[in-house]
């Protein structure tokens, strides 16, 4: 009985750990414009493994959609997000951020370095 | 007829299709780069078969994004030749080739949502460390210095890329020459990231002897499949128009692979 009851306790306490490590992380979102091939996509990911603890990537050559999630803890700022896509070699449109607390923050500017085409707005 | 039908059957197959991304060319060049800090490793074997022989040429060569606007490289080629010319001894030999180094800087680009347009300024220079066989592209011992602009477009329907430039030979009064490639790319499959891939090429490639007044004017039909990070591709390329009397070209047949690390 006493080991049903250990096991019983250690599963749950997984499900919690994973549960707080899925909370834990923040959903990025960007729309990224000149991904012509999927190579393009390649060099992209690539770029983006540079944060180390990034996860769960995806990228739909189609709309140009590209979604990661990063630990809340290192939250990415806006301008480090879309300067990386920059430095990719490719445009970033929109940069969004869902915060692991529910806050939301985007970028709207095609040119990360000019300042008056940036509008910053957190919800 | 049955002819037309299979025309009508791979046409419609293209346009069901042409809504997918395809890769780089295989006998031409692009201008985009991939991301700063990708090494390319990549071989392209070039079975030659002219009037004055046949020559095999297996390049090694080695890419290196210094960041996204910058490539280097170099390539290592190593030559088999055979001169089969009519009324001499048939003479073969296994050499390096001309070692080539390449350099290419993106300074114009035009993103939008799934397509691409950019221009690249490229050089390669060719150092004579093979043989002087005189065989152009293939071995000549001559120092040669390229120098050209890669216009490239790339969509998530198709692809086109065009490369403008001029070779100077200084020590030959007939290899100098203006060159001009223009391919265009087609997918097969519907595009799916990681790669996954099977595209058609259609390339172009036009060398002008300015010195020489020779032309030579050449098409390559290319494969090539690409999964994840490895690509693998072969082309045939026949001469339309070749105005020259020695070295003519019968038939070229290149397969290759490359690597992204």
């Amino acid at each position: 009985m006493k080991n049903i009851m250990f096991i019983l306790l250690a599963l749950s306490l997984g499900f919690t750990a994973n549960a707080q490590t899925k909370k834990d992380r923040d959903n990025y979102e960007i729309q990224v414009d000149g991904l012509g091939c999927a190579f393009c996509a390649f060099g992209l990911e690539k770029r983006f493994k540079e944060f180390k603890r990034i996860k769960n990537i995806e990228i739909d050559l189609e709309t140009g959609i590209f979604t990661f999630t990063y630990p809340a803890t290192e939250p990415l700022t806006l301008e480090q997000v879309s300067n990386q896509v920059e430095n990719a070699g490719y445009t970033a449109v929109t940069t969004k951020i869902s915060r692991w607390d529910g806050k939301e923050e985007s970028l709207v500017g095609k040119k990360p370095d000019v300042e008056e085409e940036l509008e910053v707005i957190e919800n | 007829m049955k002819i037309r039908i299979w025309l009508l059957v791979i046409a419609s197959f293209y346009i069901q299709n042409s809504l997918v991304a395809q890769g780089p060319p295989i006998t031409g060049d692009k201008a985009i780069m991939l991301a700063q800090g990708n090494v390319v490793l990549k071989t392209l074997t070039e079975f030659r078969k002219t009037d004055a022989g046949n020559f095999l040429k297996i390049p090694i060569m080695g890419h290196y994004i210094l960041n996204n606007k910058m490539l280097v490289g170099v390539h290592l080629p190593f030559v088999n030749s055979t001169f089969t010319e009519i009324g001499k001894e048939e003479f073969s030999s296994f050499d390096l080739g001309d070692i080539e180094l390449l350099g290419k800087y993106q300074f114009y680009r035009k993103d939008q949502m799934g397509k691409t347009f950019r221009v690249a300024a490229k050089t390669l220079q060719t150092l004579p460390t093979g043989k002087s066989y005189g065989i152009d592209g293939i071995q000549t011992k001559l120092y040669q210095s390229y120098i050209g602009i890669i216009a490239g477009y790339e969509s998530i329907k198709y692809g086109i890329s065009n490369e403008l430039g001029y070779n100077i030979v200084p020590n030959s009064k007939v290899l100098g020459e203006l060159r001009y490639k223009l391919g265009f790319g087609l997918p097969l499959l519907k595009q799916v990231y990681p790669v996954k891939q099977i595209n058609l090429f259609f390339e172009y490639d036009s060398h002008w002897f300015i010195q020489a007044d020779q032309y030579l004017l050449q098409y390559a039909q290319g494969i090539q499949y690409a999964i994840k990070r490895l690509t693998m591709e072969a082309a045939v390329q026949l001469p339309l128009i070749q105005t020259q009397k020695v070295n003519r070209r019968e038939v070229s047949v290149y397969i290759g692979s490359r690597y992204v690390f």
